[in-house]
């Protein structure tokens, strides 16, 4: 079949790639632009590992044609640290043991900085309700609902910092 | 699981697509339209009845919008759960919507996608090698159904969770196609057989959901039943609506979705509540005439001995809301 050309915006850089017209937006960020956090779980929309923000809003990569994110800005697990500086949400996901092996932990990242970034102080039912599309394996759930608290907690009031970590890895999308 | 191939058309407008229909049904090529593509993308990666075009209708502005009175094809799930004016007009309808899937996939997931989504089937939705592994089945390549041996029609469940609801409001749908544009009730949308499905032809479009103005005078409740409450389809759902003169019914309906190919009304059972109080007497009786009419398949997770029990239960809870009554406890172990 024939490749199109498609303009792509992802973490605020400009690419243009040559796809299949059937490729996914989670088949061009892992396999085209090489940016391997967004994991590929399931492939069929009922883990949530795939999740990017597309204009600010959690989407599912793994079911969204990359051809339909023209035009569109796409951020990944990639673009949530500024730098060396974790992401609050990633901070507290390290802090708090939310990741363990690390596969869902982008997927959960994204979800709950789209949450963040419209809701800053949710209600646990909120928080409960807009995860309830991501699963993990590992953790369980408790110790990502004391996370996200904390997360929210400090960005709220706090500026981001540092922490002492040894999951920097996991909670930045380096889990295979 | 990579997609299989397909050449992409992105029309900006509905004459614009309707111009691509034309041309695919003169070459006689296949085609299949994408909304969220929520349901049509992850049966394409089971390769399960690929076309060669993939029409695209999220850039038709004549889809959208949001109102008492009509809803656009191409609304996304978590705009409809959220609209006010759903809310305080037709609440059962934004919970109907809060309650698709995962709130992932409301992101992407649209209403005309909901109405529209393909039958499903424990021996259908699976990977291309289970199904080949398995003979596969009437609704895919073979030409048996593993349901119901010797079956030659096909039993696949409807499991969208909005028809049941849009029944009971008296919704009807909008189609637009190369012959033109014509509305359908819904009631008389939905074909109990998991291939056929509805009456739309193919090259129709679904371009808006249309709510009648009696639809605001009746009290409408939902109710599904899923294995996890998180992200399931539902494997058995019942709409309750009725117009109320205090407590009496002067007119009431009900529908069900996931417990036959299609979201069926149920009048004859509805019928039994006219002029009657809504309570619980009532509501156990017509528990009782929906159970005992209700002939659900073994295809979905639960058994069907369990979805056909649930039915009353659920019909019951749904009109013990509508009527402002505590329900009487389920007989039944399951919540
Ligand atoms: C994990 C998972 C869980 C799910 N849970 C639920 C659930 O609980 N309840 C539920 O109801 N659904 C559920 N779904 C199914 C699906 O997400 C919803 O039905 C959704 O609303 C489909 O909308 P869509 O826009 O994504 O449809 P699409 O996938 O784009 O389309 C579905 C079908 O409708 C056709 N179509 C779409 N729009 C039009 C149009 N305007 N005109 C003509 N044809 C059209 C397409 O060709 C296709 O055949 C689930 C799906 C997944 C993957
Ligand atoms: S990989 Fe997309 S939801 Fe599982
Ligand atoms: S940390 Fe391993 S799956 Fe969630």
């Amino acid at each position: 079949m024939r490749k199109i050309l498609l303009r792509l915006r992802v973490n605020g850089a400009h690419h243009e790639v040559a796809v299949r017209p059937s490729a996914t937006v989670l088949d061009v960020v892992r396999d085209t632009l090489h940016l391997t956090g967004t994991k590929r779980g399931c492939d069929m929309g009922t883990c949530g590992c795939c999740t990017v923000l597309v204009d600010g809003r959690a989407r599912l990569g793994c079911l969204t044609l990359a051809a339909e994110v023209e035009g569109c800005e796409v951020r990944t697990i990639e673009s949530l640290r500024e730098g060396e500086q974790l992401h609050p949400l990633q901070s507290a996901f390290a802090e708090c043991g939310a990741a363990q092996c690390g596969f869902c932990t982008p997927g959960f990242l994204m979800t709950c900085s789209a949450l963040l970034s419209r809701t800053p102080t949710p209600t646990p039912e909120q928080v409960k309700d807009a995860i309830s599309g991501n699963l993990c394996r590992c953790t369980g759930y408790t110790k990502m609902y004391e996370a996200i608290d904390r997360a929210a907690a400090q960005m709220r009031t706090e500026p981001a910092r540092e922490p002492e970590l040894s999951s920097r890895e996991a909670v930045s999308g380096g889990s295979r | 699981m990579i997609l299989p191939s397909f050449e992409l058309h992105r029309p900006s407008s509905l004459a614009e697509a309707i111009d691509l229909v034309r041309g695919f049904e003169a070459r006689g090529e296949s085609y299949d339209f994408l909304s969220g593509g929520t349901d049509l993308l992850a049966n394409y990666k089971c390769k399960i009845n690929v076309k060669r075009h993939v029409v695209s209708l999220r850039h038709l502005p004549e889809l959208l919008g949001i109102s008492r009175d009509s809803i656009g094809a191409g609304e996304l799930l978590w705009r409809i759960a959220e609209s006010q004016e759903i809310h305080e007009s037709f609440p059962a309808l934004a919970k109907a919507a809060e309650w698709v899937a995962s709130p992932l996939i409301r992101e992407s997931a649209t209403i005309g996608g909901n109405l529209l989504q393909d039958t499903r089937c424990y021996h259908y939705n699976q990977t291309y090698w289970w199904r080949v592994a398995h003979e596969s089945c009437l609704k895919a390549e073979a030409d048996v159904c593993r349901v119901v041996p010797g079956e030659k029609t096909c039993v696949a469940t409807y499991c969208g969770d909005l028809a049941p609801v849009l029944l009971c409001m008296g919704a009807s749908v909008r189609l637009v196609g190369p012959d033109g544009s014509r509305d359908v009730p819904l009631s008389a949308f939905y074909i109990d057989e998991g291939i056929q499905r509805f009456v739309k032809k193919p090259s129709e479009i679904l371009s808006e959901v249309r709510i009648p103005t009696e639809a605001r005078r009746r009290k409408v409740a939902y109710r599904k039943l899923r294995l996890r409450q998180s992200i399931d389809f539902p494997d058995a759902g019942i709409a309750f609506a009725a117009e109320l003169s205090g407590s009496r019914i002067v007119n009431c309906w009900i529908a069900s979705t996931a417990v036959g190919s299609a979201a069926l009304l149920h009048p004859d059972v509805a019928q039994k509540a006219m002029g009657r109080d809504l309570g619980e007497p009532l509501a156990g009786e017509l528990a009782a005439a929906l159970v005992a009419s209700a002939r659900p398949y073994r295809n979905t997770f639960f058994a069907p001995g369990y979805r056909k029990e649930m039915l009353g239960v659920l019909l019951r809870r749904a009109m013990a809301e509508v009527g402002g009554f505590e329900p009487a406890p389920s007989q039944s172990a399951a919540g």
